[in-house]
């Protein structure tokens, strides 16, 4: 039977991956000073399983350094060996290769096997009694055959651990030429009997092309169960021809189960490289979801069905006295489709652990580099948000952090001298707020440094000379592009991406990033981002007989239009006054090509504002607010400029959700 | 074919085995530790029972000792899984009352010739 073993390759990667994630987070602990012998252990299995899966799907190289890892492994958790600083150290970087291997496999782009081969021997030379990997028993002899007598006297328990001699004797027969006789001598009487033990014993004759090393195999799980003698005999008088066919089948098999991947057979090669291949080309994306949630979904489901029996029971029959039934029974309907698109949203509802956890290295390896104590505090870690929302996250909330820790948090003498406690903390904190979720990235670092904000901004001509700078102002500006104090360039935060990019990622999801800092005492980088990107709070507006949805979180206020407000520019369009500032009109009508539609003056303004730009939109009317389900244009037609999606009103109509950044930016350019 | 719980704590080892046993033909229930396999072997009767040794919570050795104790299960063929290097667990398997053990790595072809000598 032939079993690609390319379809377990996902649920491998995705298990190693999260497997030395936990791995990872458990060494922290260990390095902190937790002295639990489960951590050592949950550690010890994940490699093992890596080591399991990785061998039985042909990825040599991962099953080789797993297997090395694992043995110093074993050695730490029976005490042998001393989990200290300087293990930890090996075994955090082991993860690193561990990781490396499986995005080989993950990318089909092959790595550097240098370092690999490097930590590998670090990990050998720890071993105290490194084992050398078994080398494969050879399973036959030179080919001539040989016969072997063989006494096989089961003990009366023999049946307890669930075996039976007729299996063995039938493997035995795959092997070669065998004959068997049975003794039936301490058969006791019918009566006598005691049917759960086994009285029975063989005299065998084997002849066969194996070696007596795979003769005695067949009897591996029973050798203290039985007598066993197996011995070479002279050559009897047998037709050789006969051995030549001695199943060539289980023979190879034989030989593979025992390759153990030092020597993998070329024919496995081939099926794998195959697999290789096709995982390159497309790899479906897992998730885990817990069993609580499809059992919710499960039942959601049958009651949704009942429902539908009963609309249906309500509709057969119907006369107007049943109207009162028939409404019962479509708000319970809704209720129900309700609960339910809440149940699927929560399938994709990851919690926020998933990014923090990845931090306590980056904060431990970062901190150590920079000679900086660092604390990391992390608190609403269950929080769940969207799969993707969490994927988009992480690089962002990377930066915050090494920011934090490379401009905000001081080196413990600054601190001392400041008079902090020599330890800096930077804390993680994940909380909901109405629809949202709120990120807060705190340090208690220096802050942001006014003056060196305000000399920045007049070199870079975005200040006068002479002008002051208030504390929101200056908060605004480290956002925009170009924008850095930073005395010198580092390896960590300085690489040229500064926090414009950050407010454009977070953008990008729907959602804010704020700063509120205190000189000497530390700052906080608050994001705010919708739970998923499926639903989407809208604010409907009319044009002409059009609706669309506008993003709410992009919406400042709305006013009524007032020509006396609007001032025309020659060649560049209109702009309105708001409260002394002057803002461009953007006209939905053209954006849209709609011919009807109100002019300016008569309609609406909607104030939208995307990266600190702000834009006034001018609409007929304002329908009303209401979430509405994303449905993504690509995939249905193309993408078309200044939409985000559709979505489906009530009465079936389609309408358009406005994809506000490219409106406000379209207006700038 | 027969009716077999594979407990694995690894989705990787416990995919692989039940998809290779289905595709042979087998019906396969899969139980995450030794409490779920605990579970299934009361609500069922197996006719194989392959386990894997390194579980959080009860280990596979002494879930063996547990599958023993219940009479319906007294002669039903149980495997460990371990590997090569692993003989003191091998015979612990053994002592314990296991009928053999699956040596991982394991291909599809392997496991079912090892099915062999239990389902014969």
């Amino acid at each position: 039977m032939a079993i690609d073993l390319a379809r377990f390759h996902a649920t491998f990667l995705a298990e190693s991956l999260a497997g030395l994630d936990s791995m990872e987070a458990d060494l922290l602990e260990l390095e902190r000073g937790a002295r639990d012998p489960e951590l050592l252990q949950a550690i010890f299995r994940t490699v093992h399983s890596i080591k399991g899966g990785s061998g039985s799907l042909g990825f040599d190289a991962i099953a080789d350094f797993s297997h090395h890892l694992e043995t110093l492994l074993d050695e730490l958790r029976s005490g042998k060996l001393e989990p200290g600083r300087e293990m930890i150290d090996l075994l955090l970087r082991s993860v690193d290769v561990e990781r490396s291997l499986l995005g080989e496999v993950q990318n089909g782009i092959g790595i550097d096997m240098v370092p690999v081969e490097q930590l590998k021997n670090e990990i050998v030379n720890w071993h105290i009694n490194a084992k050398p990997t078994d080398a494969s028993s050879q399973k036959t002899n030179s080919g001539e055959p040989e016969t072997y007598r063989i006494e096989f006297k089961p003990h009366r328990g023999f049946f307890l651990s669930g075996n039976d001699p007729i299996r063995i004797l039938r493997e035995l027969a795959t092997l070669g030429d065998f004959e068997s006789e049975c003794d039936s001598r301490l058969l006791p009487s019918l009566a006598d009997i005691d049917p759960e033990s086994s009285y029975l014993s063989w005299n065998c004759r084997l002849r066969t092309i194996h070696t007596i090393e795979a003769v005695r195999e067949v009897f591996a799980w029973v050798t203290e169960d039985c007598d066993l003698s197996i011995q070479s005999v002279p050559e009897l008088d047998m037709p050789p021809t006969f051995l030549q066919e001695a199943k060539p089948d289980l023979t190879d098999i034989e030989r593979r189960s025992d390759d153990r991947g030092l020597g993998r057979r070329a024919s496995d090669r081939v099926t794998m490289d195959l697999a290789n291949n096709e995982i390159v080309s497309a790899r479906p994306q897992t998730l885990q979801v817990t069993a609580e949630k499809i059992d919710g979904l499960v039942n959601l489901a049958g009651e949704l069905v009942i429902t539908q029996t009963m609309l249906k029971q309500n509709i057969d029959n119907f006369d107007m006295s049943r109207l009162g039934q028939l409404q019962e029974t479509v708000a319970l309907l809704e209720r129900n489709t309700r609960e339910l698109q809440q149940a699927v949203l929560a399938i994709r509802m990851l919690p926020v652990s998933f990014v923090f956890g990845r931090f306590h290295r980056m904060v431990r390896d970062i901190g150590m580099s920079l000679g900086k104590k660092i604390a990391l505090n992390i608190s609403g870690e269950n929080s769940e948000l969207d799969k993707s929302v969490i994927e988009k996250l992480f690089d962002p909330l990377t930066h915050l952090v090494r920011n934090a820790l490379d401009h905000g948090l001081e080196t413990p003498q600054e601190r001392m001298n400041a008079g902090k406690p020599e330890i800096g903390t930077l804390s993680l904190h994940a909380q909901h707020r109405g629809g949202h979720i709120e990120i807060h990235v705190h340090d208690d670092g220096r802050g942001l440094d006014p003056e060196k904000i305000a000399a920045k901004a007049r070199a870079l001509g975005l200040i006068a000379a002479d002008e002051d700078l208030d504390a929101q102002r200056a908060q605004q500006l480290i956002f925009m592009s170009g924008f850095t104090t930073a005395d010198r360039v580092s390896d960590l935060s300085g690489r040229g991406v500064g926090l414009d990019v950050v407010r454009e990622n977070i953008t990008s999801l729907g959602g804010r990033v704020e700063v509120t800092s205190t000189p000497g005492q530390g700052s906080t980088f608050l994001i705010r981002l919708p739970l998923t990107l499926a639903i989407v709070e809208g604010m409907f507006v009319q044009v002409g007989l059009d609706t669309f949805v506008l993003p709410l979180a992009f919406i400042t206020e709305c006013m009524q239009s007032n020509d006396s407000a609007i001032k025309r520019i020659s060649g560049q369009g209109m702009v309105v006054e708001v409260r002394g500032e002057y803002l461009p009109v953007v006209e939905l009508r053209r954006i849209c090509n709609i011919a009807d539609g109100l002019d300016v003056g008569k309609g609406v303004f909607v104030l939208m504002e995307a990266d600190s730009k702000r834009v006034a939109l001018l609409v007929d009317t304002l329908i009303g607010q209401d979430q509405v389900v994303i449905k993504s244009l690509e995939t249905n037609y193309r993408k078309v400029d200044h939409l985000a999606g559709a979505t489906i009103l009530g009465d079936g109509r389609v309408a358009l959700i406005l994809d506000a950044n490219s409106i406000v930016h379209g207006q700038m350019h | 074919m027969a009716f077999i719980l594979i407990v694995d704590d690894s989705n990787t080892m416990r995919q692989m085995v039940q998809f290779t046993l289905t595709e042979a033909g087998h019906e396969v229930i899969e139980a995450r530790d030794a409490a779920e396999a605990m579970q299934h072997l009361q609500l069922n009767k197996f006719d194989l029972v392959i386990s894997d040794v390194n579980m959080p919570g009860m280990n596979g050795i002494d879930l063996v000792k547990e599958i023993r104790a219940m009479p319906e299960y007294k002669f039903t063929p149980v495997l460990v899984l371990t590997t090569e290097s692993e003989q003191e667990i091998k015979q612990r398997g053994r002592a314990a009352g296991a009928t053999g053990w699956i040596v991982k790595p394991f291909n599809p072809e392997v496991l079912l010739s090892v099915l062999g000598k239990v389902l014969g």
